[in-house]
């Protein structure tokens, strides 16, 4: 990019006082401190609106109401002694975990793998980029419905075109959990690959030109360069992953509705069966607060560790 | 700040943010109630006042005239059949109707909702017994009762009593565990219902020239008999997935003509009884007929899929609702429309068809803003004349008059082969098999829980006593 | 990244074959399922799930989501549906942008006291699980008047987009050398004129990936469009999913028909913005 310069006349035709010594323009001191702040406010001011249904909904934790108790009274911690002994909420916990931590594991070193692959310049790499976004274009509520009817035995294309006969069950007892996984990584991998693309894409060239002319083989390039200044941008994509399955609902209960028996209940679903099955809310309202706590601290220790990596990234690009 | 200062910091931090909001939402508590935010501004008398006193002076359909009135439905043959007759109300009331459909997936998601923010959007909305088993309690529906009694709001023609009973009772209840059903108010007017018994494919049966089976046993044995897995084809569809609906159909059905209960009551108390030693032989041979004759993914099984396996010709039989096989049955409407036939499906050992039922019925909304316009939509639309034309569309099985049933569906049935002998034959005996009870969904979802367990290899009778426990401390909160 | 290659130099290598095969691979994967929709939405009803690849292919249920029968079915006319998510999602992304971009620029670029805080509960928006604000987002919209409207919906849906926009632009302003403003600022631009001329267009790659990221989310949407607007602002996800209906006839033919149909805006938007995702402006100019 070139910076046209302006000259003295230019400066003048404009009605800009000619600065004496070239230095930036001058500010106020206050000003200049405040200014990230008043950038900030209205970023603020949204929190601070959706902050009001939000304890909203934590309040209900704290009370008894359920449909059968339309006028419920405070109850204190009742709810969270009464959910945190009951055995299917740490199964819930159990398999949202396992959910998360498989699926954003997968996506992320699919998604890297993918977005690398896709940097090079290939003909077929330049082809696949344009579809590689289609997965997220469908809403996960109806990817969820797509998959079903390939899922299933009877009459499903899966079945049929890799062999396995009408005898083959992807949603039993065994096998649920991870075709929810699977889909789930079908639908979000395109997610991590292109957030990860761009920002390959926006390195800086000069390190790795620089260690070309050092006759840097590929693989360290990418051990030593590419991956620390990468890591600020994959960790993003993780984040976002890791939080969003941590709440995963929707193709799920499209799939198996948390079935068979608790084997996919996630902690969004057990919720989910409180409120508005059982129409207790209370209960589905403890649930969610524990699922928001949950998510809560470990977004706080991925944050910590991206800042850890932008440091790196910033580091290795002197 | 070094490392492990900083970290400990913002741990600490972090507990006191989570304690914070905790402690921030109790602390808002006076504040959110006094505006009654939240808990949809909870009156202490649970509900609206009923409207059907503030109706005066003679009948009239165009009492509400100009009226603008909103319904919740689910996309059903019921709410499809009467899609075009809705401007044939506005013509005869002045009431206009807005229809909002909602998949039924997610219909009780929204109508819940709805009702219990009490924003009374929606004046009339489609509901089944076993809600308003949940719904009245908190008084969001609106007693019909008192509508029905009041000769200014409802015409001398109307009728009531030609409603089926086991119907007109399903949707009366008082709410007191251990009374029975036909008590206490009337929250919804049965619009259409089903009867759960056996569809088959009468063209496959014919060529091997076999009858529908007509005991428990000999059924099993049909069901095993027609499975032939390397051909994709198996004996029996019925629901398995994690849905107090797995349980309703077909399962609670034959396990009421096979003499079992779901709750006993003892002295105001409910107990418990899917653990007797009848109930657990029963479940194991149903689920058992699931593993060898059922659908592979039995557990994700809903009706439709049950139905569609019907149509494509994969399952040989389905035992569930009359009226989601119906439709199938009519011309072009799937692969083997044209072969289907019905029966009762396999008696009790005492000769019982006992029968389970299902009725969407009609109900208002009791903190709606248009009582009396609603009233006239519900009258008009399970009156006489309305269901008859209903039923001429097609699809409309079954309707729940009986001067309606014996006119204009019987003359629809000729396509239908032993559609008309099943639900003679069933129909005295139909009604609500279960025991109303608030925490219904809650308890008959476990239910259904345990027979997947079952499925996946638990034993059967620890399996079930676990449910029998869980269920008598549910049920009696 | 692989070094420059000679104009008319192909380099056949296993490792590039292998890479090849790989990324077969996954679009395999990846677009199977969307074929198979599409063969979907082209049978008829009887034909849904009793064929897989032979059957006669009508175009009849496209014409039937776009038409009234389609509407009778639904209750929704999609058209109207279709304009209505594009609006609003299209607004929810630009509101994030106007208020994210200072606020990612001003996190990134200067790390002042209480950014990180500041990040982190924007970030926190997408803890909420959705079922928890659902009940009390549908009584206070009520009550303030704002259920069944775009503006309502606008809002709630800057609980997905925000946090996206935000920390997705954070890191690259992190990454854009300070040098290259300093020169701007030192030829007499104004902070503002140097953050629009120069700042910006370094990022472009970030913000388009970051507004077609959010505008998708926002698109996917499903629980709060469901609960929190009437008929009147139905969004295309809900009325996609009306098609599943119920008392027995689940359409799923229709149902993929409509998924086309819908995946259309989000993906005209991918396509005209993917140029943007290409290299971003070298930051090479600059020696240090």
């Amino acid at each position: 990019m070139t910076t046209t310069v302006h000259d003295r006349d230019t400066r003048a035709r404009r009605g800009q006082r000619p600065r004496r010594g070239g230095g930036p323009p001058t500010v106020p001191t206050w000003r200049r401190k405040l200014r990230p702040y008043l950038l900030s406010v209205p970023a603020l001011l949204i929190t601070v609106g959706i902050l009001y249904p939000f304890v909203l909904g934590a309040y209900y934790a704290f009370l008894n109401y359920a449909a059968v108790r339309p006028n419920p009274v405070f109850v204190g911690l009742d709810n969270f002694k009464t959910v945190l002994s009951d055995p299917i909420f740490w199964t819930s916990v159990r398999v949202t975990a396992i959910y998360a931590l498989v699926a954003t594991a997968v996506e992320t070193v699919l998604g890297v793998g993918i977005a690398l692959l896709l940097n090079r310049s290939s003909l077929i790499g330049k082809v696949f980029e344009r579809v590689l976004i289609l997965p997220l274009m469908i809403a996960p509520v109806i990817a969820g419905v797509i998959w079903r009817l390939m899922f299933n035995p009877q009459f499903g294309i899966l079945n049929h075109v890799l062999g396995l006969g009408s005898t083959f069950n992807w949603l039993s007892t065994k096998t649920a959990l991870w075709s929810v996984i699977l889909v789930d990584i079908w639908i979000f991998t395109p997610f991590v690959a292109i957030l990860v693309l761009a920002g390959i894409r926006s390195l800086p060239k000069e390190p790795f030109e620089a260690s070309d002319v050092d006759g840097a083989s590929w693989f360290y390039q990418f051990r030593r360069l590419m991956l620390p200044m990468m890591w600020p941008y994959i960790l993003v994509a993780v984040i976002f992953r890791f939080m969003d399955s941590l709440k995963i609902f929707d193709h799920v209960f499209v799939l198996t509705a948390g079935g068979p028996g608790t084997t996919t209940r996630t902690l969004q679903i057990g919720a989910y069966e409180d409120s508005i099955i059982n129409l207790n809310y209370s209960i589905g309202s403890t649930y969610m607060f524990l699922l928001w706590a949950l998510v809560f601290l470990t977004a706080r220790y991925l944050v910590s560790v991206l800042g850890k990596a932008q440091k790196r990234a910033a580091g290795s690009e002197t | 700040m070094n490392d492990m200062s900083s970290r400990r910091l913002s741990s600490r931090r972090d507990f006191l943010r989570v304690v914070g909001l905790g402690g921030l939402s109790m602390a808002a508590l006076p504040a959110l109630n006094a505006c009654g935010v939240g808990t949809g501004g909870g009156s202490s008398s649970g509900g609206a006042k009923n409207g059907a006193a503030d109706v005066t002076g003679s009948f009239d359909w165009k009492k509400a005239k100009g009226q603008k009135i909103k319904i919740l439905q689910t996309p059903h043959p019921y709410q499809q059949s009467f899609q075009p007759l809705l401007k044939e109300f506005t013509a005869k009331t002045g009431i206009e109707v807005t229809a909002d459909l909602v998949p039924e997936a997610d219909y009780f998601t929204k109508l819940n909702t709805e009702l219990a923010g009490k924003s009374g959007e929606h004046d009339v909305f489609m509901t089944g017994a076993y809600f308003i088993w949940q719904y009245g309690p908190p008084g969001w529906m609106e007693d019909l009762k008192p509508w029905l009694q009041n000769d200014s709001a409802t015409s001398q023609e109307y009728a009531f009593e030609d409603i089926y009973e086991g119907l007109r009772t399903a949707t009366s209840w008082d709410f007191k565990p251990g009374s029975p059903l036909g008590t206490g108010g009337q929250w919804a007017i049965p619009w259409g219902f089903e009867t759960n018994v056996v569809a088959y494919n009468k063209k496959l049966f014919d060529s091997k020239g076999i009858k529908p089976a007509d005991t428990w046993d000999n059924f099993q044995q049909l069901a095993i008999d027609l499975t032939d897995r390397a051909n994709n084809r198996y004996g029996v569809s019925f629901r398995g997935s994690k849905s107090w609906a797995t349980i309703h159909p077909g399962f609670m059905t034959q396990y009421t003509r096979m003499g079992c209960k779901d709750y006993t009551s003892e002295g105001g108390k409910l107990k418990a009884a899917m653990n007797s030693p009848e109930a657990v032989t029963f479940t194991k041979q149903w689920v058992d007929l699931a593993k060898k004759a059922g659908p592979t993914s039995w557990t994700t099984y809903e009706y439709p899929d049950c139905t569609r396996d019907l149509g494509d010709g994969t399952a040989a039989m389905v035992y569930d609702a009359d009226s989601a096989t119906y439709p199938k049955n009519k011309p072009g409407a799937s692969k083997q429309a044209g072969n289907l036939a019905w029966s009762p499906g396999p008696a009790g050992p005492d000769g019982s068809y006992a029968t389970n039922l299902w009725t969407w019925s009609l109900a208002m909304n009791s903190a709606s803003k248009k009582k009396l316009a609603a009233w006239l939509f519900i009258q008009w639309a399970t009156g006489k004349e309305a269901m008859a034309q209903g039923v001429k569309q097609g699809a409309f099985a079954d309707p729940t008059r009986k001067s309606v049933f014996d006119s204009a569906f019987k003359q629809t049935l000729g396509a239908f082969p032993g559609y008309l002998d099943t639900f003679e034959k069933v129909v005295p005996e139909t009604k609500i098999q279960f025991t109303p009870q608030t925490s219904f969904f809650e308890t008959t979802e476990d239910w259904a829980v345990a027979l997947q367990d079952i499925y996946a290899g638990k034993d059967a009778k620890s399996r079930l006593d676990d449910l029998a426990k869980s269920s008598d401390s549910k049920v009696n909160a | 990244m692989a070094t420059e290659l000679m104009p008319g130099q192909k380099r056949f290598t296993a490792g590039t074959i292998l890479a090849d095969v790989a990324i077969v691979g996954w679009f395999v994967f990846s677009l199977f399922p969307i074929v198979w929709m599409v063969l979907l939405s082209l049978k008829t009803s009887a034909d849904q799930t009793s064929t897989y690849f032979a059957f006669s292919p009508t175009l009849e249920n496209f014409g039937t989501v776009l038409s009234a029968k389609g509407e009778a079915l639904t209750s929704v006319n999609f058209s109207h549906a279709l304009i209505t998510s594009v609006i609003n999602c299209g607004a929810a992304v630009i509101v994030s942008l106007v208020i994210g971009i200072p606020a990612a620029y001003a996190a990134g670029r200067w790390k002042y006291r209480g950014s990180n805080d500041l990040m982190f509960t924007i970030l926190s928006f997408r803890f909420a699980p959705e079922l928890m604000v659902i009940v009390p987002l549908f009584v206070i919209y009520n009550q303030i008047g704002l259920f069944d409207t775009k503006v309502g919906l606008i809002w709630v849906l800057q609980l997905v987009t925000m946090p996206l926009v935000v920390w997705i632009l954070r890191s690259y302003f992190e990454d854009m050398p300070a040098e290259l403003e300093q020169a701007a600022l030192l030829d007499g631009y104004t902070r503002r004129r140097a953050f629009v001329m120069v700042a910006l267009p370094l990022v472009r790659p970030g913000i388009a990936a970051a507004a077609l990221l959010a505008f998708i989310f926002a698109w996917n949407n499903y629980v709060f469009p469901l609960i929190l607007t009437g008929s009147d602002n139905s969004t295309v996800t809900v009325a996609i999913s009306k098609y599943l209906g119920g008392g027995g006839q689940a359409y799923y033919n229709l149902t993929a028909a409509a998924a086309i149909i819908g995946a259309l805006p989000p993906l005209i938007l991918a396509l005209t913005i993917q140029r943007y995702l290409v290299r971003g402006l070298s930051f090479g100019a600059v020696k240090s």
